[in-house]
């Protein structure tokens, strides 16, 4: 979080809010509420400006966060978006792989993004992360270890070992393990390691 | 106008409501059954819980699954601490920042912190709460066929009793603002549907009530018109249930002079504000009560049959069919939400809106029209 605090007090300072477009697509909804949850953290609103773009397709944002799977009809309106200068995002699994953890493969994904963030829905800790990445200009969230880091971690049994189907061998980490951690399989809601670099 | 879940293509006079989160019937078919709710909880993040519990119902009815009373009491506390978050979060991202003249969530947050506080802090204690229960939240993972997989830690009940007594003052807050600024009229003929039980307001069951009469809901949906005019949801369950409903509830209902069946559209934004408050106190009685013993999972085979079940979800009641073969994967499902059901009523209300073309912009018919959208819960 200290990192975070410095993060916004450098934005403050530069006395020009960051726009950032919510493009809601395809999806349940979930990764977006969790902004507006969050809205009154630190010195959010004095830092950034959301605008909702499916109201203002005008709008040129510094930043584009997509949420819900996409299709090939999408690409066009993604693509003049980044043509303005926008960086895209992708927001949360749903944007990533288009419910590809149920197998099934309607899967039209978006290459020329510039950011990934995972998470099915994006959690608060995920968010904040990310908005202190964006400031920084990195592209990528930095996630390349799967679920069963955090399992060894907290020493949590591997399921499978007890010869539960678990998915969380192949999926992204940095979940807190909130399934395997009651002892549910991992479905790989976050999606799968490796897939979808740009 | 897009409009979430819904695009509305208006040209007077014909509307059309695409409602694409029925697509998902399509991804089911090849799913196994018990892995389904995993996808379908995903439809909306307002209802994850209640296309969960509906989706393993379906199965438990298929296969002649009986949950234990204490797994059935869960699922309906889960189904209740959904309903109170959801009303919540919709009423505070789409409705109260047009009461106090903000164009959104975003302007709301900046220049009227105070309420934009309540509903986090709503949000933050109910979260707490449904992360309990559901094992996870949103797309809870404690619903299993035949059992829970996991139940709140009984150590830290009683931190979660608090949790949603710390919220009482925050729901009737938000239930006097809706109170002030509805004055919204409109009347219009139209059935209200919502499941039905003699001495309790039922989240799931099997009995419903259409126009005083109780119909068993395969029945029901078999025979489903989707050119009545019916609406379920909020409104729905007010009217049909409301001598049901309790503690500050019931004072808000008798204060307010309701008529029933209520017959304005508008006031399904009321309703969620009284079911809010109904549910927080009937939720806190029955956590109490609550035991949180673990469950024993029930053993079953998968078999070829067919499933139905029904639950009120907060936008209203939800439907699900499932044909499953004898290797456990659905051949055939069929989901029917508020969308579908409201769809009819919803044009009728548009078409019939008393729009004034020469003195209102564009911009504002579409606001308006959006309003009359929201105030069905899409």
């Amino acid at each position: 979080m200290g990192l975070f605090l410095e993060v916004m007090l450098y934005g403050v300072l530069l006395m020009k809010k960051i726009k950032v477009g919510l493009l809601r697509l395809n999806g349940c909804g979930g990764c977006f509420s969790k902004i507006y949850q969050n809205l009154n953290i630190s010195k959010m609103l004095d830092i950034f400006e959301f605008v909702d773009l499916l109201k203002m397709a005008d709008e040129k944002p510094d930043y584009v966060f997509i949420e819900g799977a996409i299709n090939t009809g999408n690409h066009k309106l993604i693509d003049d978006f980044k043509k303005n200068g926008s960086k895209i995002v992708l927001f949360g699994s749903c944007s990533i792989d288009n419910f590809k953890f149920a197998g099934i493969d309607e899967h039209n994904p978006y290459h020329h993004f510039d950011i990934k963030v995972y998470g099915c829905p994006v959690d608060d800790r995920s968010i904040y992360d990310f908005l202190s990445l964006i400031n920084q200009g990195r592209n990528v969230l930095d996630i390349t270890y799967p679920v069963c880091k955090e399992c060894a971690e907290n020493n949590i049994l591997c399921l499978l070992l007890d010869k539960i189907d678990c998915n969380g061998y192949k999926t992204i980490g940095n979940c807190s393990t909130l399934c395997p951690k009651i002892g549910s399989s991992c479905i790989g809601c976050r999606t799968k390691l490796g897939e979808n670099d740009s | 106008m897009t409009h979430k879940n819904i695009s509305l293509e208006i040209s007077a006079p014909k509307i059309r409501i695409d409602d694409k989160s029925s697509l998902i019937e399509k991804k089911l078919v090849g799913q196994k059954a018990v892995f389904a709710h995993h996808i379908t909880s995903r439809i909306d993040h307002l209802m994850t819980a209640s296309h969960t519990i509906a989706s393993v119902e379906a199965i438990e009815n298929a296969y002649g699954i009986n949950a234990s009373a204490n797994v059935r009491r869960m699922r309906n506390l889960l189904l209740m601490l959904e309903l109170i978050s959801s009303h919540n979060e919709f009423l505070y991202t789409k409705i109260i920042p047009r009461f106090f003249g903000a164009a959104n969530i975003f302007e709301f947050a900046e220049k009227f912190k105070k309420e934009y506080n309540r509903y986090v802090h709503i949000s933050k204690k109910l979260n707490l709460v449904l992360s309990a229960v559901g094992g996870k939240y949103p797309h809870p993972i404690s619903v299993v066929v035949g059992s829970a997989a996991v139940m709140p830690d009984f150590d830290k009940k009683e931190q979660l009793i608090k949790a949603l007594k710390d919220v009482r003052h925050d729901v009737e807050k938000t239930n006097d603002i809706i109170i002030k600024n509805m004055t919204y009229k409109a009347e219009f003929d139209y059935l209200n549907v919502s499941l039905t039980e003699l001495d309790f307001v039922p989240l799931i069951g099997l009995n419903m009530l259409c126009n005083e009469s109780i119909i068993d809901i395969k029945k029901y949906y078999d025979n489903y018109d989707y050119t009545k005019k019916i609406m379920t949801g909020p409104i729905a369950r007010v009217s049909n249930n409301n001598k049901l409903f309790e503690g500050s509830a019931e004072k808000v209902i008798k204060k307010q002079g309701l008529s029933f069946p209520i017959k304005n559209p508008y006031l399904n934004i009321l309703c969620m504000s009284i079911e809010m408050l109904n549910f927080l106190h009937v939720g806190i009685d029955l956590l109490t009560n609550f035991s949180c013993e673990t469950e024993e999972v029930l053993k079953y085979k998968p078999k070829k049959s067919v499933g139905h079940a029904c639950v009120e979800s907060p936008k209203g009641a939800l439907f699900y069919n499932y044909h499953i073969d004898e290797k456990g994967i659905i051949t055939k499902a069929r989901i029917i939400s508020n969308i579908a059901q409201n769809s009819a009523l919803l044009e009728e209300s548009i078409k019939k809106m008393p729009i004034d073309f020469d003195r209102r912009t564009r911009r504002q018919i579409l606001d308006e029209i959006e309003f009359m959208t929201d105030c069905f819960y899409l």
